[in-house]
């Protein structure tokens, strides 16, 4: 008999100490995020520190003895947290829009929060048959559901599993540390020190974490690897050497070095990245298709376990179509709210598109995040509002408010889809993780709106602003500028979308996703990403699947772990000291 | 053999599609070099230098259109000979005697979780070595059996690999959920898991069974 004490009373799953401290833990991340995120353009992987911190909180410090707790809790925050990104992405184009423009700086906040609440719940609702197709169909690897898992499992699997884990998390650290502060460099440009031209990069990123998920990925990850090859070093040079992109001479520049940034710069926004961005959507398009009999025995289960189990492991049918109906009129009304001139077929018509829109856009990057660990939420937002901006026949406040919606469902699916790997891999029950997410998830939305609001009547943000740029939302208000002039690269998407709907005939699911979502990313990401994935084929090769579930697994979590919690105290603390 | 020259020749189709994809319309390359002047030189440019999206697409398709047809149709060869390669193996694969004994495998952990429950209704059992014991299962037996997923789907088909995969699937967490109720020395959560398994576990034997006979 072991002789520590054995647990009593019901196993603690959805407790209140779990909801509130999670409530808690989410809202202060949403609005630690909003802020990092008007400052520095990005925010962190938010499954992977509310992870990281609640485990700390309930099991280091309030000694609560149940792993399956500590995923509720993390679920909670998570989600909750998720509104910050989706938010800080999106409205601020409209405060900065709204400064040349009054009648733009008049827009509806109940519409905003309306919208943003209805993407909440439709991000939720989308991934309820989503979870049962990518977890348990495809089996997708989500590395940073695997990390979380890995880490929440670490009081019991043993001794020399927490010290692997401990081992990756300091070697992320220790490096991750002088590449923040660039005391040494955070790239490796082996083609630029090797006297190649940057349009034909050999980058490697000093990110362990990038490592881990590629270690993580195995042979699964090759396509997205040989999709960034393909654009950078085949198309690439193609267009150099074809004269696709003008010359140095045309273009009046003083040397071939600086040419040879510029044109790599205009190659990778102008040509790679809309043509990626048509990619991945014809790739996910292709993969409903082809995923259209699994997604219905995933739904035809879900009915099914209502009616057979005891004990539901998930959220019903009717929950989903529920769902669907509710996050629909929600968005109808939000629609209207923002556009009070709009007739009512229209804002119903707006509705629908967003909600399919919502559920294409969530399916791509719940894929990506599953299969690479990237989430292409700020590209599928982007196309969301250019479809919200044509639908609503050039309505700006309209589309970026209802792009609100778009860009917080997309992100809810990456996150909570991540939640629910975890949760598969030390037993949670979805259904209660999927009440959880529905239960809590909304409230980051008035955290996050509010934090903005109180910024933007404080110190403000925007392109004026030395200290809080917001460069996301101004990137966004220079797009939308560039839609009222006409200038979108429809051309781009709608061919990208035609390859990857081809891709999707070849019998390797995702594949559309991957090459397209490579030619989305900066190359040295796949790059680094790839070195992962082919140090993984290699182990396994050499050293067996049992090496790499002990000995591996335990070494890339503690890579992703340790890089996201650094960073994140890191650009704390150099915020906090006026950085 | 055959679905590397699919993969091979579907890779040329891509690289053909997003070549034409990619290039600029004549319009385009003129604002490309705008923009590049702009750039070096700083030179003011109007904002009717812009072309609409509809007249560059036009320009885009009398000249670079052939080629994005040409590379669809190779991407659609490539994929197409790939799925005829998968179509054979799976005939081949139909024959063989080869591959994962399913029915016996599930069987096997029938035992493993029934012999669990048994030592979990022992008073004096250390709890910690049950859960060494299930992870073990699980890295041994249940992670190989899934990994082999596929030869299922080739074998049954979509819709029957579905039926099996996702009780599996249920048996899968509720195992994994038996291994953490043991790390947090819950025995009675850890019984109550490992019952839950074996009914998702008879579900997926069951779904076995009519497939197979199907």
């Amino acid at each position: 008999m072991s002789d520590i004490q054995e647990g009593e009373g019901p196993y603690r799953e959805l407790t209140i100490a779990a909801a509130v401290l999670g409530v808690l833990i989410g809202a202060l991340m949403t609005a630690a995020f909003v802020y990092i995120a008007l400052k520095l353009g990005f925010t962190m992987p938010g499954s992977t520190v509310a992870a990281i911190i609640g485990f700390a909180i309930l099991r280091g410090i309030m000694r609560r003895e149940s792993i399956v707790e500590n995923n509720l809790n993390q679920t909670v925050a998570s989600g909750v947290n998720n509104a910050s990104a989706g938010i800080a992405f999106t409205l601020p184009a409209l405060f900065i829009l709204g400064i040349n423009d009054p009648e733009l700086a008049n827009f509806n906040p109940v519409a905003a929060l309306l919208a943003a609440i209805a993407g909440s719940f439709l991000g939720i609702v989308v991934i309820i048959p989503l979870r049962k197709q990518m977890i348990e169909f495809d089996r997708l690897k989500f590395p940073s559901g695997i990390a979380v898992a890995s880490l929440l499992r670490s009081p019991g699997a043993g001794e020399r599993q927490a010290k692997l884990l401990a081992g990756g998390f300091g070697v992320a650290a220790v490096l991750h540390v002088p590449a923040y502060f660039g005391w040494i460099p955070d790239q490796l440009p082996f083609g630029t020190w090797l006297g190649g031209p940057a349009w034909f990069p050999v980058t490697l990123g000093i990110s362990f974490a990038s490592i881990g998920a590629g270690l993580l990925a195995g042979r699964g990850g090759l396509p997205f690897v040989f999709g960034g090859m393909l654009a950078w070093w085949v198309l690439s040079p193609l267009a150099i050497n074809l004269a696709w992109v003008p010359d140095m001479q045309a273009t009046g520049a003083p040397s071939m070095a600086e040419w040879n940034t510029w044109a790599a710069g205009w190659l990778y926004s102008e040509m790679l990245r809309p043509v990626g961005i048509g990619i991945l959507i014809g790739g996910a398009l292709s993969g409903v298709i082809a995923s259209m009999p699994a997604l219905k025995a995933a739904v035809h289960s879900l009915a099914q376990a209502t009616q057979t189990e005891g004990v539901a492991q998930e959220v019903s049918a009717h929950t989903l179509y529920l769902g669907v109906a509710g996050s629909f009129l929600v968005l109808f009304l939000a629609a209207i709210f923002a556009a009070p001139d709009m007739s009512l077929p229209h804002a119903a018509l707006t509705a629908v598109v967003g909600c399919l829109w919502l559920a294409l856009a969530g399916l791509v990057v719940a894929q990506a995040a599953g299969m690479t660990d990237i989430s292409p939420i700020s590209g599928m937002s982007l196309i969301g509002v250019t479809i919200m901006f044509f639908l609503t026949g050039g309505e700006v406040a309209t589309s970026i408010i209802l792009g609100v919606a778009v860009s917080i469902g997309i992100g809810q699916c990456a996150d909570m889809m991540s939640d629910l790997k975890s949760g598969h891999l030390i037993g949670a029950t979805p259904r209660i993780q999927q009440i959880a997410q529905f239960s809590f998830a909304w409230l980051g939305v008035p955290v996050a709106i509010g934090v903005l609001y109180l910024i933007w009547n404080g110190p403000g943000f925007g392109p004026g602003n030395h200290d809080l740029s917001a460069p996301q939302g101004a990137a966004l208000a220079a797009v939308m500028e560039g839609l009222s002039s006409g200038d979108a690269p429809v051309d781009k998407y709608v061919t990208g979308t035609a390859i990857g709907l081809a891709m999707g005939i070849f019998p390797l699911s995702g594949m559309g996703v991957l090459v397209g979502l490579a030619m989305y990313l900066p190359f040295y990401i796949t790059l680094t990403y790839g070195v992962g994935c082919f140090i993984s084929i290699a182990l396994e090769r050499r050293l067996g699947t049992t090496f790499m579930a002990e000995t591996v697994v335990p070494v890339a979590a503690g890579f992703i772990i340790g890089e996201a919690l650094v960073n994140l105290t890191l650009t704390l603390f150099s915020l906090g000291a006026g950085g | 053999m055959m679905k590397t020259v699919g993969a091979i020749v579907l890779g040329l189709g891509v690289m053909l599609a997003a070549s034409a994809a990619v290039q600029f319309g004549e319009s385009d390359y003129q604002l490309a070099t705008i923009a590049g002047q702009q750039a070096f030189t700083e030179a003011e440019v109007s904002q009717s230098a812009a072309v609409p999206a509809g007249q560059r697409l036009s320009e885009w398709r009398a000249s670079h259109l052939v080629m994005l047809l040409a590379g669809l149709a190779l991407i659609v060869s490539g994929a197409v000979m790939a799925r005829l390669s998968d179509a054979r193996q799976r005939e081949i694969s139909l024959t063989a005697t080869g591959g994962n004994d399913w029915s016996a495998t599930l069987e096997q952990l029938r035992q493993y979780a029934d012999r669990f429950l048994g030592e979990l209704e022992q008073a004096g059992v250390s709890l910690d070595e049950v859960r060494d014991q299930i992870n073990h299962v699980r890295q041994s037996v249940l992670e190989p059996l899934i990994a082999s997923r596929h030869e299922l789907e080739i074998r049954l088909g979509l819709a029957a690999y579905t039926s099996v995969l996702g009780p599996l699937s249920g048996f899968e967490r509720a195992f994994n959920r038996a291994w953490t109720a043991l790390a947090d020395h819950h025995r009675t959560e850890a019984v109550a898991s490992l019952e839950l398994a074996l009914v998702q576990l008879t579900e997926a034997e069951k779904a076995l069974k009519d497939s197979a006979a199907k």
